[in-house]
């Protein structure tokens, strides 16, 4: 062991180390361990053991492990213009008792092989199949000369599991851009039982809850992944479902922007926008139509103060975000959102 | 509190069997780098997190974020890196979310530093897991400094849970405190030496 970890504290790094972990430190207390974690280097070992005994504690006396599930659908639609699409479904859960004694590890790792021998043929017969369909969506592709359709990622925020989360609420949302948003304005809810069963989601269990100014950006992108250019012209027919409680105070906003700086220098273009009426309370269908003008040459719409006055831009060929936006006075929900472009 | 599997399985535990379909190998191959770094991120969410109880919740969302975004290919520091980034968001929004502003942080550089001890801790002892001898500690203490570990770990609100504790013997809630303290200080010293005894 390296002989930091076994260092001996006095009676005041003793108690403030533990008052740490109790969270019981006064501004003055957590200032003095600061400095005596910074001056005096065995301190950080003894810390660092402090902290695994910590951890260990928890793990004793709590569920033992984290289950990462991630579930891949191909859907395959065939008609007159056959499409494919691969979506990735990723969740997690603790599974465990509280006895140190307990069940051990349930992951995709060599420590359950028995299973893995089970289920073997089985994600071989799925990579197969998968690879067949791959095979089968880019033949068609080839020959059928028209660009991929639009796709969403995680359209009806189901790829995360909020199951046994105790209040059903979370801030990943996953796919969609700023991961790290405020919780305060977006976040992700397992809405029927954060409503205690008044409200129930249109599918799945979860859906977006936006509160005043909340927001979801995502990258417009074809089911090939290529991203979608501006370009003069285009057309595209954004619908999904939408639940308020008060439709009049309700204001949802969807729009096509091009962000040319990110934050904190914000620049922001919006080559096209809907304002969504929504005239009834509960959940309603919402189709939103955006139509990007003939001429591109756009005035910058958000702007950061410390990014000056930046001029008109012509945004054709520059990269497409979709962006929904709450600008109404009460919280709303989304919920199974697509995009189509119209030809 | 959730913990992931680092401390039950050591990485040689999970080295991946060779062939198997790619999804498989994926899996393996962040199954060990995850085991390798999870206690670092733990010991760094247990520094940062304002309120103990998002613990598991924190912990898994760091797991689903590295395992979607993080660098699977690059070295287990550049993957340490992207975990401790994305604990370190993680920590601060919930905390936020929680508007907690309790004095409990302490330097953002020093826990950095503390973490990387933590993971250099581990792999010095992996070939005598902390969790084991722990055990092997617990089995030793009374029923009523069980109770004390079990009302301080094992609720989702420690405050509540020794302060019903602290009513029920009719002691002051400093008391339990320091007995608390005194407690890991004693197990502390336990499974430092089995760490170097015979088990």
């Amino acid at each position: 062991m390296n002989p930091s970890a076994t260092h001996e504290p006095d009676d005041e790094l003793r108690e403030l180390a533990g008052r740490y972990l109790d969270n019981r430190l006064s501004e003055a207390e957590a200032a003095r361990l600061n400095e005596r974690l910074r001056l005096e280097p065995d301190t950080v070992g003894y810390m660092a053991g402090l902290l695994r005994l910590e951890a260990a504690l928890h793990d004793a006396h709590g569920p033992h492990s984290v289950e990462l599930t991630e579930i891949k659908r191909l859907r395959l639609s065939f008609g007159e213009h056959p499409t494919g699409e691969l979506t990735r479904q990723i969740s997690a859960r603790n599974s465990g008792g509280g006895a140190l004694s307990g069940p051990l590890l349930e992951c995709p790792a060599a420590g359950v092989p028995s299973l893995r021998r089970r289920f073997r043929w089985l994600v071989v017969a799925i990579l197969l199949v998968a690879a067949a369909g791959t095979g089968w969506w880019q033949w068609a592709q080839r020959h059928l000369a028209s660009p991929a359709p639009l796709v969403l990622a995680n359209p009806g925020f189901e790829a995360t599991d909020l199951s046994l989360t105790p209040r059903g609420v979370g801030e990943f949302l996953a796919k969609w851009e700023d991961t790290f948003r405020d919780p305060k304005t977006t976040d992700l809810c397992e809405i029927a039982r954060v409503s205690g069963g008044t409200i129930l989601p249109k599918s799945g269990r979860n859906v977006a809850r936006l509160h005043t100014d909340g927001y979801l950006i995502q990258s417009l992108h074809r089911a090939d992944g290529t991203h979608v250019t501006a370009r003069p012209g285009a057309r595209y027919r954004v619908s999904g479902w939408c639940y308020s409680e008060q439709p009049e105070s309700t204001g949802l906003e969807v729009s096509l922007r091009v962000v040319t700086s990110p934050q904190p220098d914000e620049i922001q273009y919006q080559p096209a926008f809907c304002q969504v009426p929504i005239g009834k309370a509960g959940w309603l269908r919402f189709t939103a139509e955006l139509i990007m003008p003939e001429n591109l040459e756009c005035p910058p719409i958000y702007i950061s103060t410390s990014a000056g006055s930046p001029p008109a831009l012509d945004v054709t060929g520059r990269e497409l975000l979709l962006t929904l936006d709450n600008r109404g006075l009460g919280w709303l929900l989304l919920d199974d959102l697509e995009i189509s472009e119209i030809r | 509190m959730s913990a992931t599997p680092s401390i039950r399985h050591e990485p040689s535990e999970l080295v991946p069997a060779g062939s198997g379909p790619e999804e498989v190998s994926i899996a393996d191959r962040f199954s060990v780098r995850w085991s390798r770094c999870e206690a670092a991120v733990r010991a760094y969410l247990i520094a940062h997190l304002g309120n103990l109880s998002n613990l598991g919740e924190t912990l898994n969302e760091v797991a689903v974020l590295t395992w979607q975004k993080g660098p699977h290919d690059a070295t287990q520091e550049a993957f340490l890196g992207f975990s401790l980034a994305c604990a370190k968001r993680l920590a601060l929004a919930a905390n936020r979310k929680d508007g907690d502003t309790r004095v409990r942080f302490l330097d953002p550089a020093l826990v950095i530093h503390i973490a990387d001890e933590v993971s250099a801790q581990d792999q010095r002892e992996s070939d005598r897991p902390l969790l084991q001898r722990l055990d092997a500690c617990l089995n030793k203490i009374t029923a009523e400094q069980r109770e004390l570990l079990r009302a301080r770990y094992g609720g989702r609100g420690h405050g509540q849970e020794l302060h019903r504790l602290a009513t029920e013997r009719g002691r002051p809630l400093d008391t339990l405190y320091k007995q608390l303290e005194r407690l890991r200080s004693a197990l502390r010293h336990c499974v430092q030496a089995r760490a170097t005894s015979n088990p």
